[in-house]
């Protein structure tokens, strides 16, 4: 038998290891067939506010109206013509950038409890983390300032009518 | 008659393992493309695919790594991949196990070709801390018993560190077909690559990697 074929039938006859995880498959399955629904989540928690906020954005500044949502602002100045429900409009301007910030601010924060921290018994601490994600703290910084916005515009148009 | 009964069991018995073994190990073309067409229907049928071919993933990566934290970040890194992209899995000749051995390969090429390498798709999951609780929670003695495994296998492990050595195409040929036992043409559709180019690689890989030992 040559080198060769010695070596030939030495690899074909290698004995490798028996790799049988037991325990960490469940795991990793749980979370990969929860990703898709993160992945969605996320996708909407980012699209639906920016959609909105951009909509916003065009009609306030460009004065163009974006399909449905130039519909919507119809509407709502219809509502706030209408005496009974004219307090409609301004809860859906307030209360939708509203929804934006508190959707990416859970988005973004987290918040667990510690015992023990550092090795230190006894010891109990609160711990808030921000992550520092550019599109949910853009997100949170344009509907404060449109929320903002519209408190300022209440209330210098309602001094205004009084004076 | 006693004894033909006997035989007969037996004959039954073994039957009955080898099919689910069959099904266990390799599924027919048929089977695999109504299995990605149930997937394209309802992602929850994923599940399946995962119970199927984690093992032996898993498996193929810790015998190219023999590191039990890096295969299992691999191997989920891999599935995860899978999972998001088996919507646009379209059948082409390609077999679902081969593409979810081409996708581990890919990753164990992204590992070996840089330093920083890092599952990106895992990443993005960590950023949940329920995800990362999850990901990252101690499997008792499962890395203990694995890592015994791998050590008692001294050729094995000369081997696996002089192909290290070796360039990573002649890396993931030999370890496809000396590690997980497959045939040229598996091997051919896992990297996409000619038999006759795998069968080279082989030869000049195997060549190479004698005269290292």
């Amino acid at each position: 038998m040559t080198e060769d074929e010695d070596f030939l039938t030495k690899m074909g006859n290698l004995n490798v290891p028996e790799v049988n995880p037991t325990a960490h498959p469940k795991m990793v399955k749980m979370a990969i067939m929860s990703a898709e629904r993160s992945a969605a989540l996320g996708f909407w928690l980012v699209a639906v506010p920016c959609y909105f906020l951009a909509c916003v954005f065009m009609y306030y500044f460009f004065n163009r109206q974006v399909s449905w949502f130039g519909a919507m602002f119809k509407l709502s100045e219809g509502l706030d013509k209408t005496p009974g429900i004219d307090f409609m409009a301004p809860i859906v301007l307030v209360v939708l950038p509203i929804v934006c910030i508190v959707i990416n601010a859970l988005a973004i924060t987290h918040v667990h409890y510690e015992k023990n921290p550092g090795g230190k018994p006894g010891a109990k601490e609160f711990v808030i983390s921000i992550k520092l994600k550019t599109w949910n703290i853009v997100l949170i910084l344009i509907s404060l300032v449109i929320v903002f916005a519209f408190i300022a515009f209440s209330m210098t148009e309602n001094i205004s009518i009084r004076s | 008659m006693t004894f033909l009964l006997k035989r007969a069991l037996l004959k039954f018995v073994c039957n009955q393992n080898a099919e689910s073994a069959l099904w266990l190990s390799e599924m027919t073309p048929e089977q695999e493309a109504q299995l990605v067409q149930k997937c394209h229907r309802d992602p929850a049928a994923f599940g399946e695919v995962f119970d199927l071919w984690y093992k032996p993933i898993f498996g193929y990566i810790m015998r190219r790594t023999a590191d039990y934290d890096l295969s299992k970040d691999i191997a989920a890194e891999t599935f995860l991949k899978a999972f998001l992209k088996i919507g646009g899995f379209k059948w082409r000749g390609i077999r679902l196990s081969a593409w979810l051995y081409r996708i581990a390969t890919n990753e164990l090429n992204m590992y070996y070709r840089s330093s920083k390498y890092q599952p990106a798709s895992l990443h993005q999951l960590l950023e949940n801390p329920q995800m990362e609780k999850l990901l990252h929670q101690d499997a008792g003695e499962e890395r203990e018993m694995l890592d015994k495994e791998l050590k008692a296998h001294n050729d094995y492990n000369l081997i696996r560190q002089r192909l290290l050595e070796l360039d990573i195409k002649y890396q993931e040929v030999i370890a496809l077909r000396y590690f997980e036992q497959k045939t040229n043409s598996e091997i051919s559709m896992i990297l996409d690559k000619s038999e006759g180019t795998v069968k080279s690689l082989l030869s000049r890989g195997l060549e190479k990697l004698r005269n290292m030992l």
